[in-house]
C-alpha cells in the first residue's frame, strides 16, 4: 500500500487541439481536462475519432496543442518537452516501430540506448521484460519474422525500457488474439501495482477498461463527458439496460425517443435472422414496461427480450444517446 | 547523459540496418557496385570523347577518377538522414526517436556517420578498381600519388568533409519532415546538382557566371580540390588550404542546418507530422 498521497503525474486542463483539414476546421480535442496519479491505470474511452490519439500525441510531445495546458510530472509538454521525455514512453497498437531485418533484441537495444542505459542494465531490462512478456525464445528473431502478437509484445517490452513513470498507449491490443492481449493485460497490472507506473491507456475496447483500469475517462468528439472507476459509473445508472430482438427489418426506433426515461438506445442488425436487437438504457422499470408496450404498436414484433447487467457500453449510449458504432457513422457524415 | 551514447547506438543500428538483411560480404558487395561503375563509366566517356578528339591526357583521368568517386561518396551519405526520416515514419520508429529524451538530432548524426563508413570504404575501393582499370585500358600509366602521406591526406579530407556533407543531411532531412513526396529522388537530384556544382568532373570555372561562383563557395568543392591534391597533384600548402576551407566552410554550413532542422521539427509538432506520412 502506498503510505503517502499518490503524486499527480498528468494533468491537463482545457487542452484544446484543432486541426486544418481542406475543406474545413477539425476540433479533434475541445477542452479536455483530467489528472492521473502515480500507480494508476488510466482509460481513455471512446470511439474513433473522439480524440483519443490526439491526445495521446500532444501528452507524449509528438504533437503541439492549439491551446490549453498539459503537464507531465509537472513539465510542461509545450515547453519542456526534453523533460517530460526523459520520464515517459510510449506505444501505439497499431503501429509496428521497428527496424525489420534487425532481431527483437536488437531493435530492443537499440532504443534501451536512446535512453542512456549502461549496457548492463540494459541487458538485464531487456531480459526481465521479455521474460514477463513471454518473449524469450523469440528474441532473436528478425523482427518482420515475428507474428503480429509477438511484434506487438515487442513494442509493449520497448515502452517500459527506460523504466518510465508514465507509459501512454494507444489502443495497445488492437487486432490481437484473446490470449496475447490478456497477457499483454496481466503484464500492464502488475507494472502498475509493482512499479507504480501510471498507465495511461486509449482504447474504444469497453472490455478491456473494465476488467483492467482503475479510473476511466469517457470521450466523445474531443469532450470528457465523465471520468469515475468504472464501477462507480456502471453503479450510475440504476436499473440493468433492456435487450430487445424485434423483426422485420428493417425497424422503425423512432418512438423509443419519445418514451419517458429513456436514456439512449444502440441497435445492431442481425442480417441472418432477419431481426434487429436494439439495447435500451432506462431509468426504471416502468420506462422498461412502456417500451414493450410500445413494440406493437409501432408495427413490429417483439422476439425476444431480456435484462442484461450494465456495461460501460451502457455508460456511453446513456451519456450520448447512442452507441459507439452509431457515433462513429454519424461522424464520418 | 550525453547524446554520444545515441550517436552510437544510431551508428551500429545503421549499419545494421544495412547489412542485416543479408551477410556482411554481399551486402558490401552491392554497395560497391554503384560507385565502381559511376567512376568507370565517367573515366571512359572521357576516354571515348578525348581519343575521338585526338586530345586524350592521363593526368585528366586521374581528376575524373577522384572527382567521380568523391562526389558520388557525398552522395551516398547525404541522403541517409532524410531516408532514416522517411523510412522511420513508415515504420514508426522515427516518433519513438523523436520522443527519446535526446530527440532525433544525434539518431540522424549516428545514422549518417554509419554511412560515412561503409561509404569511405566503397569509394576508396572504387577509387583503386578505376584506377587500375583504366590504366589496363587506356594502355597509358594514369598519375597517381600512393604513398602513407597521400593516403592520409586523402583520408584526412575526407574527415574534414563530414561536418559539410552531414550539414547537407540534416538540411534533406529538415525537408523530409515535411514531405516525403519525391524523398526517394533525392539522392538523383543531390548527386547531380554536386556533379555539376562540385568540380566532380570538370572545373567549375566553365560554368557561366553566377554559377561559377556557387560552385566556387562549396565546402564539397573545396574537399574534392584537396582531394586531389592529396593523390594526383601532391601540393601540401594547397591541400591545407582546401582542406580548411572545406572544414570551416563545412561546419558553417552544419550549423545553419542544424538550426533549420530545429525550426523543420517545431514546425513539424505544430502541424502534427512528426508521426505522420504526409504526401
Ligand atoms: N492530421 C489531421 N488532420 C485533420 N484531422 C485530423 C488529423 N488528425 C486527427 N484528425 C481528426 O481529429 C479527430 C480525432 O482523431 P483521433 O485523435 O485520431 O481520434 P481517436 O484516436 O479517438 O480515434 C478525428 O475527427 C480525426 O479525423
Ligand atoms: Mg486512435
Amino acid at each position: 500500500m502506498l503510505s503517502h498521497e499518490p503524486e499527480v503525474r498528468v494533468e491537463v486542463q482545457n487542452l484544446r487541439r484543432e486541426f486544418d483539414s481542406k475543406e474545413r476546421k477539425v476540433v479533434a480535442l475541445n477542452g479536455v481536462s483530467l489528472k492521473v496519479r502515480e500507480g494508476e491505470i488510466f482509460g481513455v474511452l471512446g470511439p474513433n475519432g473522439a480524440g483519443k490519439t490526439t491526445l495521446i500525441r500532444i501528452l507524449s510531445t509528438l504533437l503541439l496543442p492549439t491551446s490549453g495546458v498539459a503537464r507531465v510530472m509537472g513539465f510542461d509538454v509545450a515547453s519542456e518537452p526534453e523533460k517530460v521525455r526523459a520520464v515517459i514512453n510510449m506505444a501505439s497498437g497499431a503501429e509496428r516501430a521497428g527496424y525489420d531485418y534487425i532481431s527483437a533484441r536488437g531493435n530492443l537495444w537499440f532504443f534501451s540506448q536512446l535512453y542512456g542505459l549502461p549496457s548492463e542494465v540494459a541487458k538485464a531490462r531487456i531480459k526481465a521484460l521479455s521474460q514477463l512478456l513471454g518473449l524469450d525464445d523469440y528474441l532473436d528473431r528478425k523482427f518482420y519474422m515475428l507474428s503480429t502478437g509477438y511484434r506487438q509484445r515487442v513494442t509493449i517490452a520497448r515502452a517500459f525500457i527506460n523504466d518510465p513513470k508514465i507509459v501512454f498507449l494507444d489502443e495497445p491490443t488492437i487486432g490481437l488474439d484473446v490470449m496475447t492481449a490478456m497477457s499483454i493485460r496481466e503484464f500492464l497490472i502488475k507494472e502498475a501495482r509493482e512499479n507504480g507506473r501510471t498507465i495511461f491507456l486509449a482504447t474504444h475496447n469497453m472490455a478491456e477498461v473494465d476488467t483492467i483500469c482503475n479510473r476511466v475517462a469517457i470521450i466523445d468528439r474531443g469532450r470528457i463527458l465523465t471520468s469515475d472507476t468504472p464501477t462507480n459509473l456502471k453503479r450510475s445508472l440504476g436499473a440493468p439496460a433492456l435487450v430487445m430482438e424485434v423483426s422485420p427489418l428493417p425497424v422503425n426506433l423512432a418512438f423509443l425517443g419519445a418514451v419517458e426515461g429513456v436514456k439512449g438506445f444502440t441497435t445492431s442488425v442481425d442480417e441472418e435472422r432477419g431481426l434487429a436487437r436494439v439495447q435500451v438504457v432506462v431509468e426504471s422499470e416502468e420506462c422498461v414496461r412502456r417500451i414493450l408496450a410500445g413494440v406493437p404498436a409501432s408495427g413490429m414484433r417483439l422476439v425476444s427480450s431480456w435484462r442484461q447487467q450494465t456495461t460501460l457500453e451502457e455508460v456511453f449510449v446513456s451519456l450520448v444517446g447512442r452507441g459507439f458504432v452509431e457515433r462513429e457513422h454519424e461522424v464520418g457524415e | 547523459m550525453s547524446s554520444v551514447k545515441t550517436v552510437l547506438a544510431s551508428i551500429r543500428i545503421g549499419w545494421y540496418r544495412d547489412f542485416g538483411w543479408t551477410n556482411p560480404v554481399t551486402g558490401f558487395l552491392m554497395k560497391t557496385i554503384a560507385p565502381v561503375a559511376s567512376v568507370l563509366s565517367a573515366s571512359i566517356v572521357y576516354w571515348l570523347g578525348s581519343s575521338a578528339a585526338g586530345s586524350f591526357d592521363p593526368s585528366h583521368v586521374s581528376y575524373i577518377i577522384v572527382g567521380a568517386a568523391l562526389y558520388s561518396h557525398v552522395a551516398a551519405y547525404s541522403w541517409v538522414p532524410s531516408q532514416a526520416i522517411s523510412e522511420g515514419k513508415w515504420s514508426y520508429v522515427f516518433p519513438q526517436v523523436f520522443i527519446s529524451p535526446k530527440s532525433s538530432t544525434p539518431f540522424l548524426v549516428g545514422r549518417c556517420l554509419a554511412s560515412f563508413v561503409t561509404s569511405t570504404l566503397t569509394s576508396l575501393i572504387s577509387l583503386a578498381f578505376a584506377y587500375y582499370v583504366a590504366a589496363a585500358i587506356f594502355k597509358s600509366s594514369i598519375p597517381f600519388i600512393v604513398t602513407p602521406l597521400s593516403m592520409i591526406l586523402l583520408l584526412g579530407a575526407l574527415l574534414a568533409n563530414v561536418p559539410a556533407t552531414l550539414g547537407l543531411g540534416i538540411l534533406l532531412a529538415a525537408y523530409t519532415i515535411f514531405a516525403s513526396k519525391f524523398e526517394w529522388a533525392l539522392p538523383t537530384y543531390v548527386a547531380g546538382l554536386l556533379m555539376v556544382f562540385s568540380e566532380a568532373l570538370f572545373p567549375v570555372s566553365v560554368l557561366p557566371w553566377p554559377l561559377s561562383a556557387f560552385g566556387n563557395v562549396l565546402p564539397f568543392t573545396q574537399f574534392i580540390r584537396a582531394a586531389r591534391e592529396a593523390v594526383v597533384y601532391g601540393s601540401v600548402s594547397a591541400y591545407s588550404y582546401y582542406v580548411g576551407y572545406s572544414l570551416l566552410g563545412g561546419l558553417l554550413f552544419l550549423g545553419v542546418s542544424l538550426w533549420a532542422y530545429r525550426w523543420a521539427e517545431r514546425q513539424g509538432r505544430k502541424k502534427g507530422i512528426i508521426d505522420r506520412k504526409v504526401v
